[in-house]
């Protein structure tokens, strides 16, 4: 299953000896570069970049927007509007604490809590019984990858324990959540899929090199 | 001709997201000090798509207000500062969808490439200065994505393994993306190796 947000890439050749001294060219971590093909065009790639980079650092556009008196009037305005919304506001505190305190007003809340919950129980119980939001939303990865699907009874449960036994073997599981289902995402060269061959068969995977990504949704 | 940006380090983002995540007393101004750390730096970013200086201020906004409402869901377990390029990345490219990129003309762009090339003294390099820029100038317009990463690469001197995340994938598949990039990219700066040849 994949999940492009773009069209997906169609690999036409892979990463060569050429492709990493571009890189390398390109990001000046040779201290030695060649003088060949990819070094020249990495040059005229960062001549372009550093003279495009220049010409906005230098535009007096650039410099209006960066005076330092606009980027404070700019967080004031930031600072107002979370505040606004209380978005970095503290959680409130629980209300068993302001039961527990004593207070009248605890009492009364109390007994208003259990009229109400009368009320939640038919109207609004089966939207709280949605799934709590445990982990991100898997990203929407492109390009090829080993998909397993299995409808089970705790996909949860199913997802942390296969990443709890990916990790022994030197792998770095991603987990991942879309309303009641699960994923583990990980990456495996060769030397990894062979070292965890026999885990990943129990897991219904094969044992070859690239993204692996599983998907545990609940029985219907 | 470098140019540099400053970029906060990654455990005084980490830091400060964290408190910002934690909310209370202490979120408010971490956020502050993460916007202060950020505007320049993002602004260039934002006005490198082309984006005007009013449009990416207007992003600017969005980013961090975007960083105040979701900082609980970084987890703390990959890059902080990458976390916050991502945030960035989603608000520019929600706001390319609205059209509000800055469109100069021919002229405009002219005018530009004039002050661009006005250091070198000869021809040759004005010459050939011009040609890259315009070339790097038509291949950002074509492909932003792709512009993005080289500059990324280069300019702030990312590496493919902190550039994974920020496109949304795997590490392989950012190799693959950037060999694409080079093909890609090769046809518009091809015209200026005869700048580099020796002259006859």
């Amino acid at each position: 299953m994949v999940e492009p947000t773009t069209p997906p890439d169609k690999p036409q050749r892979d990463w060569d000896e050429t492709d990493q001294r571009w890189l390398d060219a390109l990001t000046q971590r040779d201290p030695a570069p060649a003088h060949d093909e990819p070094a020249l065009e990495a040059a005229l790639l960062r001549e372009a970049l550093q003279a495009d980079a220049a010409r906005v650092e230098r535009s007096a556009a650039f410099q209006a927007v960066t005076r330092p008196e606009l980027g404070a009037e700019r967080l004031a305005k930031l600072m107002r509007e979370v505040d606004q919304r209380g978005l970095l506001q503290a959680p409130a505190p629980s209300f068993w604490r302001s039961l527990w305190s004593g207070s009248r007003r605890g009492w009364a809340a109390l007994a208003g809590a259990g009229a109400m919950a009368a009320l939640l129980g038919v109207l609004v119980l089966p939207p709280l019984l949605a799934p709590e939001t445990i982990y991100d939303e898997p990203p929407g990865w492109r390009g090829e990858a080993q998909l397993i699907r299995q409808a089970v009874e705790q996909p949860r449960q199913q997802a942390e324990a296969l990443a709890q036994r990916l990790k022994p073997l030197g792998l770095n599981p991603a987990l991942y959540q879309r309303g009641r289902s699960f994923f583990v995402v990980v990456e495996l060269d060769a030397q990894q899929a062979s070292a965890a061959a026999a885990a990943l068969r129990e897991a219904g995977a094969a044992a070859t090199p690239g993204l692996l990504r599983w998907e545990y949704a609940p029985r219907p | 001709m470098a140019t540099t940006t400053l970029l906060p380090e990654e455990a005084w983002v980490a830091a400060r997201l964290h408190r910002v995540a934690a909310r209370g007393a202490d979120a408010g101004p971490a956020l502050a000090e993460l916007y202060q750390a950020y505007r320049r730096p993002v602004l260039l970013h934002l006005m490198r798509h082309r984006l005007s200086p009013e449009v990416a201020d207007d992003v600017l906004h969005q980013v961090f207000i975007k960083v105040a409402e979701r900082a609980g869901q970084w987890r703390g377990d990959g890059s902080a500062a990458g976390w916050v390029w991502a945030v960035v990345r989603s608000t520019r490219l929600d706001a390319h969808r609205g059209e509000h990129e800055l469109d100069l003309d021919d002229d405009a762009w002219d005018a530009l490439l004039e002050v661009t090339a006005a250091t070198p003294t000869d021809t040759h390099s004005h010459d050939l200065q011009r040609c890259v820029v315009e070339g790097i100038q038509r291949f950002a317009r074509e492909h932003p994505e792709r512009a993005d990463a080289v500059r990324l690469l280069h300019l702030e001197g990312w590496s493919v393994a902190q550039l994974a995340p920020y496109l949304g994938r795997t590490a392989g598949a950012t190799r693959e993306f950037l060999s694409q990039c080079r093909r890609v990219l090769k046809p518009y700066l091809e015209p200026c190796l005869i700048y580099l040849r020796p002259e006859s």
